[in-house]
């Protein structure tokens, strides 16, 4: 993921690591390379006025220790500050545990790839040897029924969904109980497409959530979102418990900066992305390991 | 007369906010630049120089926006007959939903539209063209899932033809402009169509990857105009000026919601109004 954001970063790098001394000027020059290539990956303004603060703090005000020089120095901090926005540490994705099904709830933004990132992990946890099972319950775009029946029946997992019902809270109660009676022990609702200033969606997704009691709802968000991805991811958090994020679209030329944003004003960490339309192009996600890459490091 | 400081303020600050408003970071300096052009020796008044440069501003905006202002498409449309418009993008933008807005709207000026199912390959594609086309009460050309889909567009030109319809409005996949298969299967819909006009969506959320959409979608299929959808999502606006500095074709439509009237015409006045207001 974020190729090319890796690519941005490393060209401010490799301009710092050829100037023969850092000085003012180089400080300044570093620091504005840096901020363009977070721009144009999409990572939020207020992020990047922020980060860019705390380099050009470091650089100008910290000695770096004994046997590093001051451009070693600068890509450290750098470092420490991408990691930070990265989220730290790595995540497994949620299993049943004890004995009781998981329940998985999946929402976001219209068109984002929520449908297809159900059929996705239901592929995901099926090749795992569990039993997942697919609820519809977006009663709100036509034809939402038909896509994930469609798409159950592609890779053979049972499906509860009912074309005629228009109760979207309801459609989720039953069809996380009728599976989990069916013996399904990975339970996972796809819900309509919203956003902020969509209220009565807003609500009925609060009601769904209430009504699933998930043990983890996942925001899927599409790499290609640029700087409302903070006011979206808000809304998100502030009605619904974002426990884990879901970036899809990375096939596409984004570098994620929106989704990296999205992780942290939603505290989410990113558990899978996407990176194409086939029901394989799904994978977990690592930040360690990518922020580790991330600077060539 | 302004100096060099003063605009290197006024630009910088108009540089983050049109940022903060989704303009893409290559747009957003190249209109620094125009302004600096535009600002630089210009005679304001010191009591009044605040105003006086936002009032440069804006014109500067509005002489990039104005031109993108489309003729109304029920009138467009009366120049073929029928007229064919294929409507292409990358997943999710928006477009089978669009189809049905313009269906709903070219039918409420008296047209008759005929609807293509071209999207033979998305699960549940066809359901979802057919389920709008049934409720704005039109009709779809469909051969199913798996078909070719430039023989599904040539199968509904040639409806029109014979069975007297004004428009065709053909439903393409969604599809990454990465993807230069699926560039050159969306090259032949057109060519097959004999399209009049390739409408692409867009996402109005859609950060820098606008960018791309509009270059890779212009040099490998061509585009003539452009439909910004989910206007309505709390945006700024700054996908258009976004396209305005990349591909300069007129934007026929903004959507703004998820019903069959949320569709309105692009007026460049609101969106210029939109993105300088204050954060
Ligand atoms: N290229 C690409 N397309 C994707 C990816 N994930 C999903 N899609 C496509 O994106 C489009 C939208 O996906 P959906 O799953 O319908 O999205 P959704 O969030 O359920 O949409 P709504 O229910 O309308 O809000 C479809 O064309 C999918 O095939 C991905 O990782 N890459
Ligand atoms: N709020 C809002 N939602 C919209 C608008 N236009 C489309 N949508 C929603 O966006 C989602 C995706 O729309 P589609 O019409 O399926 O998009 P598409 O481009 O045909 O998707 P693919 O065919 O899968 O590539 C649906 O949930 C639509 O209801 C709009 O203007 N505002
Ligand atoms: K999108
Ligand atoms: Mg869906
Ligand atoms: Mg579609």
């Amino acid at each position: 993921m974020l190729e090319s954001l890796r690519e941005g970063l490393r060209g401010a790098v490799d301009k710092l690591l050829g100037r023969s001394l850092v000085d003012e000027k180089a400080i300044r020059d570093f620091v504005r390379d840096v901020q363009r290539a977070l721009l144009q990956a999409d990572v939020n303004v207020k992020l990047v006025l922020e980060l860019s603060k705390r380099l050009e703090d470091a650089l100008r005000n910290e000695r770096p220790p004994p046997g590093i020089s001051m451009k070693e120095h600068a890509i450290y901090v750098l470092y420490n500050e991408i990691v930070k926005i990265l989220g730290g540490e790595d995540v497994k994705p949620p299993t049943p545990q004890g004995g009781r099904p998981l329940r998985i709830m999946l929402v976001g933004l219209q068109g984002s790839g929520k449908t297809t990132t159900a059929a996705k992990l239901a592929l995901y946890y099926r090749d795992r040897k569990f039993r997942p099972g697919l609820v519809a319950a977006d009663t709100y775009r036509p034809g939402a029924y038909d896509q994930l029946r469609q798409l159950a029946e592609r890779i053979g997992v049972p499906f509860y969904g009912d074309p005629r019902e228009r109760d979207a809270i309801k459609l989720a109660r039953d069809g996380s109980e009728r599976l989990v009676a069916e013996g399904a022990d990975v339970i996972i609702v796809d819900t309509a497409g919203r956003h902020k200033n969509e209220a009565e969606l807003m609500e009925e997704m609060r009601e769904i959530e209430r009504v699933v009691s998930p043990d983890m709802t996942f925001l899927v968000v599409d790499a290609t979102i640029g700087q409302q991805a903070e006011r979206q991811a808000r809304a998100f958090a502030e009605t619904t418990k974002v426990g884990g994020l879901i970036v899809t679209k990375l096939d596409s030329s984004a570098k994620g900066g929106g989704a990296l944003t999205t992780a942290a004003v939603t505290g989410a960490k990113v558990y899978f992305t996407a990176s194409g339309e086939a029901l394989e192009d799904f994978e977990e996600y690592s930040p360690k390991r990518f922020a580790e890459r991330l600077l060539g490091m | 007369e302004l100096g060099e400081g003063e605009v290197s303020e006024a630009l910088e600050d108009l540089k983050w906010r049109l940022i903060e408003g989704e303009v893409a970071i290559d747009a957003a300096e190249g209109l620094e630049a125009a302004l600096r052009d535009a600002l630089l020796g210009a005679k304001v008044r010191r009591s009044h120089q605040e105003e006086d440069v936002e009032a440069r501003i804006r014109e500067v905006l509005l002489s990039w926006l104005r031109p993108l202002e489309a003729a109304p498409l029920e009138n467009v449309v009366q120049s073929k007959r029928p007229y064919v418009m294929v409507f292409l993008g990358v997943n999710g933008g928006g477009k089978t939903t669009t189809v049905a807005k313009v269906a709903h709207s070219l039918k409420g000026s008296g047209l008759r539209p005929l609807l293509a199912a071209a999207d033979t390959f998305r699960a549940g594609a066809i359901e979802q063209l057919s389920l709008h086309a049934q409720r704005v009460g039109v009709e779809v050309v469909s051969q199913g899932y798996g078909a070719d889909p430039a023989a599904v567009a040539r199968d509904a030109v040639e409806r029109a033809m014979s069975r007297h319809y004004d428009v065709v409005l053909i439903d393409t996949a969604g599809r990454m402009y990465t993807k230069s298969r699926l560039m050159d299967e969306l090259r032949k819909i057109v060519e097959v169509a004999g399209a009049h006009e390739r409408v692409m969506i867009v996402d109005a959320l859609t950060g820098n990857d606008s960018v791309s959409q509009a270059k890779e979608f212009d040099r490998e299929v061509g585009v003539d105009s452009v439909i910004v959808t989910k206007a309505d999502a709390d945006v700024r606006g700054g996908v258009i000026l976004t396209l305005a500095y990349e591909l300069r074709r007129p934007i026929r439509y903004l959507g703004m919601g998820q019903d069959y009237g949320d569709l309105v015409p692009f007026r460049a006045d609101e969106v210029v109004d939109s993105l300088l207001r204050p954060a």
